[in-house]
Protein backbone atom coordinates (compact mmCIF):
# COMPACT_ATOMS: atom_id res chain seq x y z
CA UNK A 1 0.00 0.00 0.00
CA UNK A 2 1.67 3.56 -1.01
CA UNK A 3 1.60 6.66 1.36
CA UNK A 4 -1.12 7.91 -0.63
CA UNK A 5 -3.37 5.29 -0.23
CA UNK A 6 -2.80 5.29 3.23
CA UNK A 7 -3.65 8.96 3.60
CA UNK A 8 -6.47 8.57 1.43
CA UNK A 9 -7.81 5.81 3.92
CA UNK A 10 -6.84 8.03 6.88
CA UNK A 11 -9.04 10.82 5.11
CA UNK A 12 -11.67 8.24 4.17
CA UNK A 13 -11.61 6.90 8.10
CA UNK A 14 -11.90 10.61 9.09
CA UNK A 15 -14.83 11.87 6.62
CA UNK A 16 -16.74 8.44 8.43
CA UNK A 17 -16.20 9.61 11.79
CA UNK A 18 -17.31 13.33 11.17
CA UNK A 19 -20.53 11.83 9.02
CA UNK A 20 -21.05 9.42 12.43
CA UNK A 21 -20.79 12.71 14.64
CA UNK A 22 -22.73 14.89 12.38
CA UNK A 23 -25.81 12.12 12.60
CA UNK A 24 -25.25 11.63 16.30
CA UNK A 25 -25.71 15.67 16.47
CA UNK A 26 -28.65 15.72 14.12
CA UNK A 27 -30.31 12.94 16.31
CA UNK A 28 -29.61 15.08 19.91
CA UNK A 29 -32.72 17.79 19.48
CA UNK A 30 -35.11 14.18 18.97
CA UNK A 31 -33.55 12.51 22.07
CA UNK A 32 -33.95 15.40 24.15
CA UNK A 33 -37.28 16.10 23.41
CA UNK A 34 -38.41 12.58 23.55
CA UNK A 35 -37.12 12.55 27.19
CA UNK A 36 -38.91 16.44 28.29
CA UNK A 37 -42.38 14.97 26.83
CA UNK A 38 -41.80 11.30 28.19
CA UNK A 39 -40.62 12.81 31.93
CA UNK A 40 -44.09 15.41 31.48
CA UNK A 41 -46.03 11.99 30.37
CA UNK A 42 -45.33 10.45 33.54
CA UNK A 43 -45.98 14.01 36.00
CA UNK A 44 -49.08 14.77 33.75
CA UNK A 45 -50.49 11.39 34.14
CA UNK A 46 -49.56 10.88 38.27
CA UNK A 47 -51.58 14.14 38.45
CA UNK A 48 -54.60 12.85 36.60
CA UNK A 49 -54.14 9.89 38.33
CA UNK A 50 -54.49 11.45 41.70
CA UNK A 51 -57.05 13.31 40.23
CA UNK A 52 -59.22 10.35 39.30
CA UNK A 53 -58.74 8.95 42.73
CA UNK A 54 -60.24 12.36 44.68
CA UNK A 55 -62.79 12.75 42.58
CA UNK A 56 -63.85 9.26 42.70
CA UNK A 57 -63.73 9.40 46.55
CA UNK A 58 -65.85 12.16 46.64
CA UNK A 59 -68.16 11.14 44.22
CA UNK A 60 -68.66 7.67 45.96
CA UNK A 61 -68.81 9.50 49.14
CA UNK A 62 -71.55 12.15 48.60
CA UNK A 63 -73.89 10.12 46.46
CA UNK A 64 -73.80 7.14 48.46
CA UNK A 65 -77.66 6.94 49.97
CA UNK A 66 -77.79 7.41 46.10
CA UNK A 67 -81.44 5.10 45.00
CA UNK A 68 -82.38 3.81 42.05
CA UNK A 69 -85.45 4.47 40.08
CA UNK A 70 -87.17 1.49 41.04
CA UNK A 71 -86.25 2.21 44.85
CA UNK A 72 -88.03 5.53 44.18
CA UNK A 73 -90.80 4.05 42.74
CA UNK A 74 -91.27 1.83 45.98
CA UNK A 75 -90.88 5.21 48.18
CA UNK A 76 -93.45 7.03 46.42
CA UNK A 77 -95.93 3.74 46.79
CA UNK A 78 -95.03 3.42 50.39
CA UNK A 79 -95.85 7.19 50.71
CA UNK A 80 -92.55 8.45 52.09
CA UNK A 81 -91.98 11.52 53.04
CA UNK A 82 -88.72 12.72 51.02
CA UNK A 83 -86.11 14.53 48.73
CA UNK A 84 -85.26 13.14 45.14
CA UNK A 85 -82.28 14.96 43.92
CA UNK A 86 -82.27 14.15 39.99
CA UNK A 87 -78.69 14.99 38.51
CA UNK A 88 -76.02 13.53 35.71
CA UNK A 89 -72.85 12.80 36.53
CA UNK A 90 -71.71 14.59 33.50
CA UNK A 91 -73.61 18.14 34.63
CA UNK A 92 -71.55 21.30 35.56
CA UNK A 93 -74.05 22.57 37.54
CA UNK A 94 -74.82 19.48 39.27
CA UNK A 95 -71.05 19.39 40.03
CA UNK A 96 -71.40 22.77 41.89
CA UNK A 97 -74.63 22.14 43.85
CA UNK A 98 -74.16 18.81 44.77
CA UNK A 99 -71.14 19.52 47.53
CA UNK A 100 -73.07 21.85 49.59
CA UNK A 101 -76.67 20.42 48.99
CA UNK A 102 -76.59 17.29 49.77
CA UNK A 103 -74.36 17.90 53.21
CA UNK A 104 -77.09 20.66 53.95
CA UNK A 105 -79.94 17.80 53.85
CA UNK A 106 -77.80 15.86 56.00
CA UNK A 107 -77.30 18.76 58.46
CA UNK A 108 -81.26 19.64 58.41
CA UNK A 109 -81.79 15.69 58.57
CA UNK A 110 -83.75 15.85 55.76
CA UNK A 111 -84.20 12.46 53.69
CA UNK A 112 -82.65 13.34 50.38
CA UNK A 113 -81.79 10.26 48.36
CA UNK A 114 -80.20 11.38 44.68
CA UNK A 115 -81.27 10.10 41.61
CA UNK A 116 -78.94 9.41 38.78
CA UNK A 117 -81.18 10.31 35.62
CA UNK A 118 -78.20 10.47 32.98
CA UNK A 119 -79.34 8.70 29.54
CA UNK A 120 -82.49 7.57 31.78
CA UNK A 121 -85.12 9.06 28.65
CA UNK A 122 -88.11 7.81 30.84
CA UNK A 123 -87.32 9.29 34.12
CA UNK A 124 -86.97 12.56 32.26
CA UNK A 125 -90.61 12.10 31.01
CA UNK A 126 -92.18 10.63 34.25
CA UNK A 127 -90.68 13.12 36.48
CA UNK A 128 -91.31 15.99 33.83
CA UNK A 129 -87.72 16.77 34.67
CA UNK A 130 -86.19 20.24 32.29
CA UNK A 131 -82.99 20.10 33.21
CA UNK A 132 -80.75 18.91 36.31
CA UNK A 133 -79.99 20.05 38.83
CA UNK A 134 -83.79 19.34 39.99
CA UNK A 135 -84.72 19.18 43.61
CA UNK A 136 -88.44 17.20 44.28
CA UNK A 137 -90.19 17.39 47.46
CA UNK A 138 -92.81 13.84 47.61
CA UNK A 139 -94.97 12.82 49.92
CA UNK A 140 -97.91 10.92 50.44
CA UNK A 141 -96.91 9.61 47.13
CA UNK A 142 -97.16 13.01 44.96
CA UNK A 143 -94.76 15.84 44.23
CA UNK A 144 -95.61 18.59 46.62
CA UNK A 145 -93.17 21.03 45.32
CA UNK A 146 -89.56 21.61 43.45
CA UNK A 147 -86.83 23.55 42.37
CA UNK A 148 -84.77 23.39 38.83
CA UNK A 149 -82.09 23.93 38.51
CA UNK A 150 -78.57 26.06 40.07
CA UNK A 151 -79.54 27.60 42.98
CA UNK A 152 -78.14 29.36 45.62
CA UNK A 153 -77.75 27.56 49.28
CA UNK A 154 -79.94 29.84 51.03
CA UNK A 155 -83.01 29.04 48.53
CA UNK A 156 -82.78 25.19 49.37
CA UNK A 157 -81.91 25.87 53.10
CA UNK A 158 -85.59 27.96 52.80
CA UNK A 159 -86.69 24.92 50.91
CA UNK A 160 -85.80 22.76 53.53
CA UNK A 161 -87.28 24.98 56.11
CA UNK A 162 -90.60 25.81 54.76
CA UNK A 163 -90.87 22.39 53.48
CA UNK A 164 -94.98 21.81 53.37
CA UNK B 1 -21.78 33.47 -6.71
CA UNK B 2 -24.69 31.61 -9.13
CA UNK B 3 -22.33 28.92 -9.17
CA UNK B 4 -23.81 27.96 -5.63
CA UNK B 5 -27.79 27.80 -6.51
CA UNK B 6 -28.46 24.52 -7.72
CA UNK B 7 -31.04 23.96 -10.58
CA UNK B 8 -32.66 22.01 -8.20
CA UNK B 9 -32.67 24.81 -5.69
CA UNK B 10 -33.91 26.95 -8.05
CA UNK B 11 -37.13 24.75 -9.29
CA UNK B 12 -37.78 24.42 -5.24
CA UNK B 13 -37.86 27.92 -4.45
CA UNK B 14 -40.63 28.77 -6.91
CA UNK B 15 -43.46 25.99 -6.93
CA UNK B 16 -46.35 25.29 -9.01
CA UNK B 17 -49.48 26.42 -8.08
CA UNK B 18 -51.06 22.95 -7.57
CA UNK B 19 -48.00 21.87 -5.40
CA UNK B 20 -48.96 25.41 -3.34
CA UNK B 21 -52.33 24.56 -2.92
CA UNK B 22 -51.46 21.25 -1.77
CA UNK B 23 -48.92 22.62 1.01
CA UNK B 24 -51.65 24.91 2.18
CA UNK B 25 -54.16 22.18 2.04
CA UNK B 26 -52.13 20.24 4.27
CA UNK B 27 -51.09 22.88 6.30
CA UNK B 28 -54.75 23.37 7.48
CA UNK B 29 -55.36 19.59 7.67
CA UNK B 30 -52.93 19.71 10.19
CA UNK B 31 -54.19 22.74 11.81
CA UNK B 32 -57.43 21.35 12.60
CA UNK B 33 -56.06 17.72 13.32
CA UNK B 34 -54.28 19.59 16.01
CA UNK B 35 -56.94 21.66 17.15
CA UNK B 36 -59.63 18.36 17.45
CA UNK B 37 -56.56 16.58 19.31
CA UNK B 38 -56.03 18.84 22.00
CA UNK B 39 -59.46 20.41 22.42
CA UNK B 40 -60.72 16.44 22.73
CA UNK B 41 -57.97 16.07 25.22
CA UNK B 42 -58.32 19.33 27.36
CA UNK B 43 -61.98 18.35 28.04
CA UNK B 44 -61.33 14.76 28.89
CA UNK B 45 -57.87 16.08 31.12
CA UNK B 46 -60.25 18.70 32.82
CA UNK B 47 -62.55 15.81 33.96
CA UNK B 48 -61.11 12.80 33.80
CA UNK B 49 -63.40 10.84 36.18
CA UNK B 50 -66.06 11.55 34.12
CA UNK B 51 -63.98 10.28 30.74
CA UNK B 52 -63.37 7.22 33.18
CA UNK B 53 -67.40 6.93 33.53
CA UNK B 54 -67.96 7.63 29.65
CA UNK B 55 -65.05 4.74 28.43
CA UNK B 56 -67.07 2.51 31.43
CA UNK B 57 -70.36 3.26 29.53
CA UNK B 58 -68.91 1.58 26.28
CA UNK B 59 -68.55 -1.66 28.05
CA UNK B 60 -66.04 -3.29 25.87
CA UNK B 61 -62.82 -3.15 28.78
CA UNK B 62 -62.28 -4.52 32.12
CA UNK B 63 -62.99 -2.51 34.98
CA UNK B 64 -58.99 -2.60 35.66
CA UNK B 65 -58.15 -1.20 32.72
CA UNK B 66 -60.52 1.80 32.70
CA UNK B 67 -58.58 4.07 34.79
CA UNK B 68 -55.52 3.56 33.20
CA UNK B 69 -57.00 4.28 29.65
CA UNK B 70 -58.66 7.19 31.29
CA UNK B 71 -55.14 8.77 32.16
CA UNK B 72 -53.23 7.79 29.01
CA UNK B 73 -55.61 8.60 26.66
CA UNK B 74 -56.14 12.27 26.87
CA UNK B 75 -52.26 12.23 27.62
CA UNK B 76 -51.65 10.51 24.25
CA UNK B 77 -54.11 12.92 22.38
CA UNK B 78 -52.32 15.82 23.91
CA UNK B 79 -48.91 14.85 22.83
CA UNK B 80 -50.29 14.05 19.06
CA UNK B 81 -52.34 16.92 18.88
CA UNK B 82 -49.29 18.89 19.87
CA UNK B 83 -47.09 17.22 17.90
CA UNK B 84 -48.82 17.13 14.21
CA UNK B 85 -48.57 20.91 14.72
CA UNK B 86 -45.18 20.82 13.86
CA UNK B 87 -43.33 19.94 10.71
CA UNK B 88 -40.65 17.07 11.67
CA UNK B 89 -42.82 15.43 13.82
CA UNK B 90 -46.08 15.98 11.50
CA UNK B 91 -46.26 12.31 9.90
CA UNK B 92 -45.17 10.75 12.86
CA UNK B 93 -48.49 12.02 14.84
CA UNK B 94 -50.69 11.67 11.67
CA UNK B 95 -50.04 8.11 11.80
CA UNK B 96 -50.55 8.13 15.51
CA UNK B 97 -54.00 10.02 14.90
CA UNK B 98 -55.32 8.05 11.88
CA UNK B 99 -54.95 4.92 13.73
CA UNK B 100 -56.81 6.42 16.90
CA UNK B 101 -58.99 7.56 14.69
CA UNK B 102 -59.46 4.69 13.35
CA UNK B 103 -60.03 2.19 16.29
CA UNK B 104 -62.34 4.90 17.64
CA UNK B 105 -64.75 4.66 14.07
CA UNK B 106 -64.65 0.96 14.78
CA UNK B 107 -65.52 1.05 18.39
CA UNK B 108 -68.26 3.54 17.28
CA UNK B 109 -69.55 0.93 14.34
CA UNK B 110 -69.55 -1.73 17.09
CA UNK B 111 -72.07 0.67 19.26
CA UNK B 112 -74.24 1.70 16.12
CA UNK B 113 -77.67 3.32 17.41
CA UNK B 114 -76.71 2.07 20.87
CA UNK B 115 -77.85 5.30 23.54
CA UNK B 116 -74.82 6.10 25.36
CA UNK B 117 -75.50 7.78 28.62
CA UNK B 118 -72.59 10.50 28.36
CA UNK B 119 -73.07 10.45 23.91
CA UNK B 120 -69.68 10.08 22.45
CA UNK B 121 -67.47 11.11 24.60
CA UNK B 122 -65.24 12.45 22.47
CA UNK B 123 -65.23 15.48 23.88
CA UNK B 124 -65.65 14.75 27.34
CA UNK B 125 -69.24 13.73 28.62
CA UNK B 126 -72.48 14.94 27.32
CA UNK B 127 -76.18 14.18 26.63
CA UNK B 128 -77.32 10.88 26.18
CA UNK B 129 -77.84 9.98 22.36
CA UNK B 130 -77.70 7.27 20.35
CA UNK B 131 -74.44 6.48 18.31
CA UNK B 132 -74.88 7.50 15.31
CA UNK B 133 -73.61 9.00 11.15
CA UNK B 134 -72.41 12.29 12.88
CA UNK B 135 -70.47 10.12 15.65
CA UNK B 136 -68.58 7.98 12.58
CA UNK B 137 -68.30 10.84 10.05
CA UNK B 138 -66.50 12.45 12.63
CA UNK B 139 -63.62 10.01 12.91
CA UNK B 140 -63.92 9.04 9.15
CA UNK B 141 -63.20 12.44 8.44
CA UNK B 142 -60.00 12.64 11.11
CA UNK B 143 -58.52 9.23 8.97
CA UNK B 144 -58.68 10.54 6.26
CA UNK B 145 -57.24 13.87 7.29
CA UNK B 146 -54.06 12.13 9.10
CA UNK B 147 -54.02 9.81 6.14
CA UNK B 148 -53.47 12.80 3.70
CA UNK B 149 -50.78 14.17 6.22
CA UNK B 150 -49.23 11.01 6.20
CA UNK B 151 -49.19 9.89 2.46
CA UNK B 152 -48.22 13.45 0.99
CA UNK B 153 -45.05 13.55 -0.73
Amino acid sequence: MSKNDRNLDKRQQKQRKADVEARKQKRLPWIFGAIVVLIALVVGGSFLSDSFDNTKTTTTNLYSKEISLQSLHDKNAAKDDFYAYYYQPSCEHCKVVSPYLIPMAEQMSKPLFPVNIEGKHDAWTEYKVQGTPTLIHFKDGKEVERIDGQRDPSVYSEFFTNAK
Amino acid sequence: MTDSVTPRSTVNSSPTPSRSLLYWVTIAIRLVLGAVFLYSAVTKIADVYSFGLVLQSYDLLPDPMIKPLAILLPLVELVLGAAVLFKPTARYASLGIGLISLLFTFVMISKWGVVMPYGCGCFGPTEATPVGIVDVGKDVLLVIGAGLVLFRR
